[in-house]
């Protein structure tokens, strides 16, 4: 049966080139940019490394320190009561929020507060998104540094190209060295080889390079270079000012962020008074909600999170209605176009869903070839934005998630388009559909 | 075989009511060759659709081997229809994008016949209709009495009881007519299917077991 419909559906397309084309052209676009925004999404947010572990991880970028105070208020009601005036008087006892601080932290405040969660397996302390101006040969390079524990390289899974990360030890002692991308190997020394042991100037100090990474695909991850914490002007900061420069990333165990979280809630509560701040949380975001938040900042992460991502199904489903409904158009009067053929299967026995399943497979054969094109278009393009660096620094994926979900989509957009007019066709009349051009 | 008692057939549009057919009552025998004339618009098509379980009656029965049809959308008519009926049309209707063999073994493919013995009884059928050779044909490459003649095969070719055919001759020469009214003769002769065939050719009516006559809706003869 099925070898049947797909011969039918072969010589359907190739005898009637025109429709096939137009057909074959909106299908292969559109799936080409839907496959391009999959592959985008992917690069940012699928399990790649150095960001391998993401879905186990909870992110710590912001410290809120609130003011409370205790404040009463007075109230008095007057009432006439027997031809005499009487007054009410209520107190009431609140803690009200005198003032409210958002910002990121300081490294002894980490240090002391979450250092050592119960179920956070590994953890790492960094200060990214600092930039500095340095000069090679009287040009000016731009270097956005990322000052971190030795933790890091544990946390984040970089793929070391030549080299290798610094440890406790050199932290602990400050050693100026680093670890830089191979972006900024190729901006400051024009070229990525040979580069252990030379060194980068970087905020007035001299850094030996000891080890060589690709840059991260993932804005969380995007920096230049990689130096100890320990070589940051002011290291390491005052204790009783908790705000700084720094964030926290922790992998929590077995993957239950939501009871990692659920520790950094309990954590704030127990954080003592500074000279400014009595009250305190501790909001950990898990990476998708940390994305959320940037694009929105919202009180509450996880409903930020769960607004982007039906934003972004939104915006691909609108994307792709127009073209699903102009080839449910197509396919409706090229379906009635074989109102006789309808007609016969059905007086010689085809029942509905034999007709139903014919042309929804007849759609699918054509939307899988124009998923093909389409596949081939976008891997085109891919390898277009990534060689142009169109994107600053975002290099588009193609592995074997993006096929999936790609082919996901296909058949998706194949049965959904095929689904209406093979409906309407199934339920012709055999009488009215044997009397329309005959052929 | 075929008992037809009191049908009507009342079509509705907005405008206007058309009886189709009026109280029509009619009896075919098993083996029976049956033809059926009248002026255009008077019916015939109307009551070979009704006798083939493609329409609907206003009112009336329609029994077939002894069943009647309760409700025309279910499966069970569509097995009835895919089993013991086959039509053959004045359009002949092949489907252009089969090739011949393919358009032969449709009612084979609702049947849930193998796919071995679906090309072995099509081959069978295009032998007894002449046309063997022009399997690997599509239906554009052929004349009209051939492709006549591919409408036929595919109308035996799950050897049904009854064959309706409306107008078969009707869009072919008198030579070509004559090739498939011989083979439609054979058929009913050899394996004894009753036929029910709506012509205007007195002389191809002339031929069968018996004919009867409609004029506007009503059975005058
Ligand atoms: N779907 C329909 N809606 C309304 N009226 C219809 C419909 N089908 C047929 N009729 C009417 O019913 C009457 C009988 O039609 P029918 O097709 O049975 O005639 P016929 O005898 O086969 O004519 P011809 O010889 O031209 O094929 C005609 O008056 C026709 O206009
Ligand atoms: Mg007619």
């Amino acid at each position: 049966m099925l070898s049947n419909y797909l011969k039918l559906a072969l010589r359907v397309l190739t005898r009637r080139k025109f429709f096939t084309f137009i057909s074959l052209f909106g299908i292969s676009f559109t799936l080409a940019i839907l496959m391009l925004s999959i592959s985008a999404l992917e690069t940012e947010l699928g399990s790649n490394a150095p960001l391998s572990d993401r879905q186990e991880m909870v992110f710590l970028d912001r410290l809120v320190q609130k003011n409370m105070e205790q404040d009463t208020t007075m109230l008095v009601d007057s009432s006439l009561v027997d031809g005499i005036m009487k007054f009410d008087t209520t107190y009431t006892h609140e803690r009200v929020n005198k003032g409210t601080s958002i910002s990121s932290f300081g490294l002894p405040f980490l240090q002391d507060h979450v250092a050592d969660l119960d179920v956070a397996e590994k953890y790492s302390f960094y200060a990214t998104g600092e930039t500095f101006n340095s000069f090679v040969n009287e040009t000016k390079v731009e270097i956005e540094a990322a000052y971190t524990d030795h933790r890091f390289w544990d946390l984040f899974d970089f793929q070391f190209i030549e080299g290798r990360p610094y440890d406790e030890q050199m932290v602990n002692s400050g050693a100026t060295v680093s670890v830089i991308t191979e972006k900024l190997a190729q901006r400051y020394f024009g070229t990525t080889k040979n580069l252990l042991g030379r060194e980068v100037e970087m905020a007035g100090k001299s850094f030996k390079i000891i080890g060589l990474v690709p840059e991260a695909t993932q804005m969380l991850l995007q920096s230049d270079m990689f130096v100890p914490s320990s070589t940051k002007a002011g290291y390491p900061g005052s204790r009783d000012e908790y705000y700084g420069r720094y964030a926290a990333a922790f992998l929590a165990r077995n993957g239950n962020t939501d009871l990692l979280k659920h520790e950094l809630n309990k954590v704030a509560e127990s954080i003592p008074a500074n000279s400014q701040f009595n009250a305190f949380m501790l909001q950990g975001k898990t990476s998708k909600e940390l994305y959320a938040n940037q694009m929105m900042y919202s009180e509450d992460p996880e409903s930020a999170a769960r607004w982007m991502t039906f934003f972004v199904f939104a915006l691909l489903s609108l994307f792709a209605l127009l073209p699903t409904l102009n080839l449910v158009n197509l396919n409706v009067s090229r379906i009635m176009d074989r109102s006789s053929e309808i007609g016969v299967r059905k007086a010689f026995g085809a029942q509905g869903k034999d007709l139903m399943a014919q042309f929804v497979f007849e759609n699918i054969v054509l939307t899988v070839i124009g998923g093909a094109i389409g596949l081939l278009i976008a891997i085109g393009l891919i390898y277009l934005i990534n060689d142009a660096r169109l994107m600053e620094s975002l290099v588009l994926q193609v592995n074997m998630r993006f096929f999936l979900y790609s082919m996901i989509l296909v058949l998706f957009f194949g049965i959904l388009s095929g689904l209406l007019p093979a409906y309407r066709m199934s339920r012709l009349h055999i009488v009215n559909a044997l009397k329309q051009n005959r052929s | 075989m075929i008992s037809i008692q009191n049908l009507s057939k009342v079509y509705r549009t907005k405008t206007i009511e058309t009886t189709a057919l009026n109280n029509i009552n009619l009896n075919v025998p098993k083996g029976e060759f049956l033809s059926i004339m009248g002026p255009s618009g008077c019916g015939k098509s109307t009551l070979l659709n009704i006798m083939g379980l493609l329409d609907e009656p206003t009112s009336g029965k329609v029994e077939i081997d002894g069943q009647s049809m309760p409700n025309y959308n279910s499966k069970s008519v569509a097995r009835f229809r895919n089993k013991q009926l086959g039509f053959i049309f004045q359009s002949f209707h092949l489907i252009p994008d089969l090739n011949i063999l393919d358009n032969v073994e449709l009612p084979l493919l609702y049947a849930k016949v193998n796919r071995k013995e679906r090309k072995r009884l099509s081959e069978e059928a295009l032998e007894s209709v002449g046309l063997r050779n022009r399997m690997q044909h599509f239906p554009g490459q052929l004349s009209g009495g051939q492709k006549q003649r591919v409408a036929i095969a595919r109308a035996i070719v799950g050897k049904p009881q009854i064959v309706l055919a409306d107008e078969p001759t009707g869009n072919l020469d008198s030579s070509m007519g004559n090739e498939v009214m011989d083979i439609l003769l054979r058929l009913n002769q050899v394996l004894e299917t009753t036929i029910v065939m709506v012509t205007h050719d007195a002389n191809m009516a002339k031929k069968t077991d018996r004919l009867i006559r409609l004029y506007d809706g009503t059975q005058i003869q």
